[in-house]
């Protein structure tokens, strides 16, 4: 038996699926299997389809809003007295976060594949408001499922999906934030495959996912790079991005991971610090793992349960990370570091008493890396802070925070 | 190991429920009934705290045995303190408990405790490679399934590699009891045993009573497994009497 099995096994398909080392794959339920394949498939023909890039390029340019802008953060530079700090302003996109990058590429590919149904999972709600609006602009039916506790604490991007014709779906399992909305949204997909597009919001879940979030996210660090390189000239020495699951950082890290000179840093949630249990550095205190279908670093106890996440901004409120993160750190291509709640609001106030710039709690804890960072860098280095999204969103939340 | 004074039916008759639910101690009790009434495999589901495949019922289990304490080495410590006379057992586990565990820990441990294959549901072939060869390595079974969905190449490549039984999802959907079992699991079955002959396949998913346990042998199936059903019965006081109850009816359906 034994040897007939390995016969066998040797004559499976010796492709390993969308791994990076040892980290992504395909761990989901064989009713899925097809359907990523499917996906696949059609996302391979999509992006070297001259007409789908050509649609997606138009709606980036003149819906999305794109490039953004690359902003010389002057005054923030002067206060940590050398360095040049430069912002990348995705909190300029329409929707007002990166996000709709992603969502509006694969919405686009969900019309290739006949599906005119869309799913999606959301945390603070800025994934389910992208996928949202795509399906607004494409036609196309509209579920996002969210938990029933960031359903409570998010009504006004609750509200942003209804307004654009969207259907939310509460899910009261566990903890009722993102991980578990996820999970029920992978369910709901399982049973509606055949007429259904799963939009996963950031660069994880099963192959080829991570792939798919990358390519429509890279656009941030092709024009970041270009728009340095043609104002500077020269690339940064350092591009820095806050980390949940990790989409904003991947389109930014991408495009510049054969340049070795930029060193790249992804600043995760420290919630109340990382040695207390109310935190989400999944990359820093996590343990390889299988979550959501993909192999990665993971919050998890001795047995392998999946443990809650704590981070002031919902969108970081997650125990696992994109694979290529976790492949990033192992090869120490990138660095990851946790920025507590308190430090990312300090991140928060600064950018805003000297830019005039309202960020989200999440693009917050990149700039809150800065106190630690900006003492390092030489007096003409480059920093490149990936400013995923804006803030209005976190004013409620900031109105407890904050004594004004 | 078989006890030649209970009937064998022809048709598998598999069980599943949720280790350490309703109670912490459940465990032992549920399975020395389903054996006693000679089922032929009990799967044995190890809860998790993410449970892609499952349904409310299941979910809602799972969420109560982590609560009671329920881990994998306190079950495998359960199983080994039962001495099953005719069914074969079965670990249901999504992977990363046993990722956690470690496999090779895993498969010595579970044989150890008298356990004779294992499934796990988010475990597609292309990447079980690491856990079925570590369960030849000590004579245990790795158990795959198959989707409604699944295209004829993925069919065959698992037909190839199974053995003992292939499970064969019976809706595209979680797991849950459905009104009707799907009428085109025949086709599929064909196919399975076009590319091998020799396994059998057994149905699951939507499987609630006799009558359509026998809708599903009817379209040429080798065995039921029940799962969700079983479970909400044994929340209920006396329960376990009222699923070994089913269970005995269902088996007497498919005589």
């Amino acid at each position: 038996m034994n040897q007939m099995n390995s016969q066998i096994i040797n004559k499976l398909d010796n492709q390993i699926k969308g791994r990076f080392g040892k980290f992504g794959g395909q761990f989901v339920p064989e009713t899925l299997m097809p359907a990523l394949a499917e996906l696949e498939l059609a996302f391979d023909s999509a992006i070297q389809d001259p007409l789908f890039i050509a649609e997606l390029n138009d709606l980036s340019k003149n819906y999305i809003g794109r490039p953004t802008p690359l902003y010389y953060a002057k005054r923030m530079s002067q206060f940590f007295g050398k360095g040049k700090i430069l912002l990348k302003r995705e909190d300029l996109n329409h929707t007002g976060a990166h996000k709709i990058n992603n969502a509006i590429g694969q919405a686009l590919l969900a019309k290739k594949l006949g599906k005119k149904k869309i799913i999606a999972e959301t945390g603070a709600g800025q994934h389910g408001v992208a996928t949202a609006t795509a399906c607004a602009l494409l036609d196309l039916d509209c579920t996002i499922y969210m938990g029933a506790k960031d359903v409570e604490r998010q009504q006004p991007n609750v509200f942003r999906m209804k307004i654009l014709g969207a259907k939310v779906h509460p899910v009261t399992n566990g903890e009722q934030t993102l991980k578990e909305a996820t999970s029920e949204a992978i369910r709901a997909w399982v049973t509606n495959v055949d007429d259904t597009h799963y939009i996963l919001g950031t660069a994880s879940g099963p192959h080829p996912f991570p792939l798919i979030v990358r390519e429509f996210q890279s656009v941030i660090g092709i024009e970041s790079r270009e728009q340095c390189l043609s104002d500077y000239g020269k690339l940064p020495e350092y591009v820095l991005a806050c980390i949940g699951g990790g989409s904003n950082a991947i389109g930014i890290f991408h495009p510049f991971k054969d340049d070795l000179s930029v060193k790249l840093i992804g600043v995760e949630a420290g919630g109340l610090g990382i040695n207390t249990e109310k935190h989400a550095s999944t990359l820093t205190k996590g343990k390889p793992g299988i979550l959501h279908g993909t192999m990665s670093y993971l919050l998890q106890d001795d047995f392998g349960r999946i443990q809650e996440a704590h981070s002031i901004s919902a969108g970081m409120d997650y125990p696992g990370v994109g694979p290529e993160h976790s492949f990033l750190k192992d090869t120490g291509r990138a660095e990851y570091y946790p920025i507590t709640d308190q430090q990312a609001l300090e991140g928060f106030k600064l950018l805003a008493s000297h830019e005039g710039i309202i960020a989200a709690l999440e693009s917050s804890h990149a700039i809150g890396y800065l106190f630690d960072l900006m003492p390092k860098t030489k007096a003409d280095d480059l920093v490149m802070i990936n400013l995923s999204g804006r803030g209005d969103k976190d004013i409620p939340i900031l109105s407890q925070y904050l004594n004004i | 190991m078989t006890d030649k004074n209970i009937t064998k039916t022809k048709k598998l008759l598999i069980p599943f429920f949720t280790a350490g639910f309703p109670a912490l101690d459940s465990t032992t009790g549920i399975i020395e009934s389903f054996d006693e009434a000679g089922v032929d495999y009990i799967e044995i589901g190890l809860a998790h705290s993410d449970a892609l495949a499952d349904g409310p019922v299941i979910q809602k289990a799972s969420h109560q045995a982590l609560l009671n304490g329920i881990n994998t080495s306190k079950l495998f410590e359960q199983i080994s303190k039962i001495k099953v006379k005719n069914s074969k057992l079965i670990l249901f586990s999504y992977y990363n408990p046993l990722l956690a565990y470690g496999l090779e820990k895993l498969v010595r441990d579970w044989k150890a405790a008298g356990g004779s294959a294992i499934l796990v549901p988010d475990l597609p072939y292309e990447e079980s490679e690491e856990l079925l060869s570590l369960c030849s390595s000590v004579g245990l079974k790795l158990i795959f399934l198959i989707a409604p969905t699944s295209t004829e190449e993925r069919i065959k490549k698992i037909a190839e590699i199974s053995e003992e039984f292939i499970y064969l999802v019976s809706v595209t959907g979680v797991t849950g009891a459905r009104d009707k079992v799907s009428e085109n699991l025949g086709t599929i079955i064909q196919k399975i045993k076009s590319f091998n002959p020799e396994i059998k396949v057994v149905i699951g998913f939507g499987i609630s009573g006799a009558e359509q346990a026998l809708a599903a042998t009817s379209q040429g199936a080798d065995g039921v497994v029940i799962g969700s059903a079983i479970v909400k019965l044994l929340e209920q006081k006396g329960g376990v009497q009222e699923a070994t109850d089913l269970l005995l009816e269902i088996k007497k359906s498919l005589l």
